[in-house]
């Protein structure tokens, strides 16, 4: 009965942990503006960006030249959309809010995609 | 058998913890991170022993064994002074840091006596099933002891974002290893679960070095904002 318990508890907070430290990073980046160079090359019309554009916005990130110094971030932000998107799948039937928090979650990934190639443009352009 | 991806995780697993270190010092951040500083280079320490004994006793002796599992069991301890460190800082402001002191040196004394004693017990037959247990154990008391520091966090709306970035990889990192060891012990055969813990130290340290590069201390964010789940 005790290692289920343990077993439940670590699983219950390693999720809590894994989301906060994967939120940790989306905050720190949703307080940067998107430049118009950056919206223009993305396609993007404002800086609400939908969850569908996370897979895009990584597709342009490969053209550009990789500064290396966000390789960590990308990792942890795509493996947390990878979550969101089957939290999200799994839930929706049940609870609507499930999808809606998905692609609020989704959005503030993408957002954060947009945020790297607005760094990757402005290291070209500079 | 050591094979070359253990080689690159040992390396990778040493190199992280050592720039860490120099990087504290460099910006004279050691005496804040004191705890981070010493865990790091308690576990290059463990990982130049560890080689030295393998190299000697060879990678399947008793020894290699013996060292292995202790040193782990001592830096999963080292790792409860870290989060200890990080209550004091957070109740330093309110000038209650004496009572986090207290609870510390019970708690470790409670975890040393508790480990010596199921140690002692078995140092004539030490099964890997015994040393999967006490560290299952030793790393499901980290879990609780980064959610306390988690929530106490939460509740006095700490803003501190390398703290934040710090405790919460802490706590993947306990939980991540507790959940390993605890299916270890349901099934023993899956050997994924032998490589985690070796790939886990290395990320923890990766996690701190990266956070110490990228976050100066000046940093701040909500951390209500960031928690997965929260009360109102």
């Amino acid at each position: 009965m005790i290692p289920v318990f343990m077993l439940l508890f670590s699983a219950a907070a390693l999720v809590q942990f894994f989301v906060s430290y994967c939120r940790s990073i989306l905050v720190t980046y949703a307080k940067v503006e998107l430049s118009p160079s950056t919206l223009e090359v993305a396609g993007i019309q404002s800086d609400r960006i939908p969850s569908s554009e996370f897979g895009r916005l990584l597709g342009l990130l490969r053209f550009a030249e990789d500064p290396g110094d966000d390789r960590m971030e990308l990792r942890a932000v795509r493996l947390y959309y990878s979550v969101v998107r089957m939290i999200g799948a799994l839930g929706a039937p049940f609870v609507s809010a499930a999808r809606e928090w998905a692609e609020r979650e989704g959005g503030r990934c993408a957002f954060f995609a947009a945020v790297a190639l607005d760094r990757r443009i402005a290291a070209v352009t500079r | 058998m050591f094979t070359t991806f253990d080689y690159i995780l040992s390396f990778l697993g040493t190199a992280a913890p050592i720039y860490i270190v120099i990087r504290l010092a460099i910006h004279r951040e050691l005496s804040r991170y004191f705890a981070i500083a010493f865990y790091s280079a308690s576990a290059v320490a463990a990982s130049i022993g560890l080689f030295a004994i393998m190299e000697i006793h060879g990678f399947s002796s008793p020894q290699y064994l013996y060292f292995y599992y202790y040193s782990e069991s001592t830096l999963a301890i080292l790792l409860y002074f870290v989060v200890l460190g990080f209550l004091r800082q957070l109740f330093e402001d309110l000038g209650t840091e004496i009572y986090v002191r207290i609870g510390g040196i019970l708690l470790l004394s409670a975890t040393a006596l508790v480990s010596f004693l199921m140690v002692e017990g078995h140092k004539d037959y030490m099964t890997s099933r015994f040393v999967v247990e006490l560290g299952r154990n030793l790393n499901f008391l980290g879990v609780v002891l980064t959610f306390l520091l988690w929530a106490a966090m939460m509740k006095s709306h700490e803003t501190r974002a390398r703290m934040t970035q710090l405790a919460l990889a802490l706590g993947i990192y306990f939980c991540s290893f507790a959940l390993s060891y605890g299916l270890r012990l349901s099934h023993p055969e899956w050997q994924l679960l032998k490589t985690l813990p070796p790939i886990l130290s290395t990320w923890l340290h990766w996690s701190w070095a990266y956070t110490f590069t990228k976050l100066p201390e000046e940093a701040r964010l909500v951390t209500l904002r960031v928690a997965a789940f929260r009360t109102r």
